[in-house]
């Protein structure tokens, strides 16, 4: 039986995916302004990080304790790539995006003269690949719900 | 005054630790032992993954920071996104290659 605080647990963390991916596109916005709110950059950058690691300890709470039971029925489904590709590169390349969001308020905080001139490349690339990360992030975790939907779809029409 | 060198030894840090972080999934996919001793000491071999890899990039910016290496802007985005995509490729080849095998 799925209780609905573990079906909450894997919605916020996709949440929290979408909300970084999202402050990724504000900041690389902000960066392009003439004159940039070098404060607004950093506190967002801060949020960004926080919302991250957040969505790593929901992800992995969830991941670590209750995906095994979906991973088996994938990999007995229709979409088995779904976990063999799917999650397997998903669990891993995050570790890329939680790196540049731990480091981008201190790139950002290190930065502040640079940054304040108009000068701020480096943090919109940053955040450039927090965006393309997260696209990519959302798009696998897709592949993962529909390969679990077919796993679980194909055991019911088995009578399993 | 800003410090180019803490951003510089932040980006070097995250390459080096990018590709620490790929090379792991091929080393404990292909080696049990790996696999194995990161599950006993931390529970899950993909927590462990993460702990060690940010761990490894920690002490690598710290390295780093205590040197004077400093990257042009330029050189820094560069090394960017040759992490990024060393990773993705070492990551997403990796489970492409054995899904095909």
């Amino acid at each position: 039986m799925i209780s609905q605080g573990l079906l909450l647990s894997a919605a916020i963390h996709a949440f929290l995916g979408l909300l970084a991916l999202l402050l990724g596109v504000w900041i690389a916005a902000e960066v392009r302004k003439r004159e940039i709110d070098v404060d607004l950059v950093y506190k967002l950058s801060i949020v960004l990080a926080v919302i991250v690691w957040l969505s790593w300890i929901t992800g992995g709470w969830w991941y670590v304790l209750y995906y095994p039971e979906d991973k088996a029925i994938i990999k007995a489904g229709p979409m088995a790539y779904a976990h063999g590709f799917g999650m397997e590169t998903k669990e891993h390349i995050f570790y890329t995006g939680l790196l540049i969001a731990t480091m981008l308020p201190v790139i950002v905080s290190s930065l502040k003269e640079k940054i304040a001139s108009g000068n701020a490349k480096l943090v919109f690339h940053l955040a450039l690949a927090i965006i393309i990360g997260g696209i990519v992030l959302e798009g696998l975790g897709g592949l993962i719900s529909i390969g679990a939907k077919a796993g679980w779809m194909a055991k019911a029409a088995v009578g399993g | 005054m800003d410090d180019t060198k803490l951003a510089s030894s932040l980006i070097l840090a995250f390459f080096i630790a990018s590709i620490f972080s790929g090379a792991l999934v091929i080393v404990k996919e292909e080696n049990k032992a790996v696999y194995n001793a990161l599950k006993a000491a931390f529970g899950h071999h993909w927590v462990g993954h993460g702990i060690v890899t940010l761990i490894l990039f920690a002490i690598l910016a710290f390295i780093f920071n205590l040197g004077g290496l400093r990257l042009s802007e330029g050189t820094a985005i560069l090394v960017l996104w040759v992490g990024v995509v060393l990773n993705l490729l070492l990551i997403a080849g990796y489970f492409i290659i054995h899904l095909l095998s």
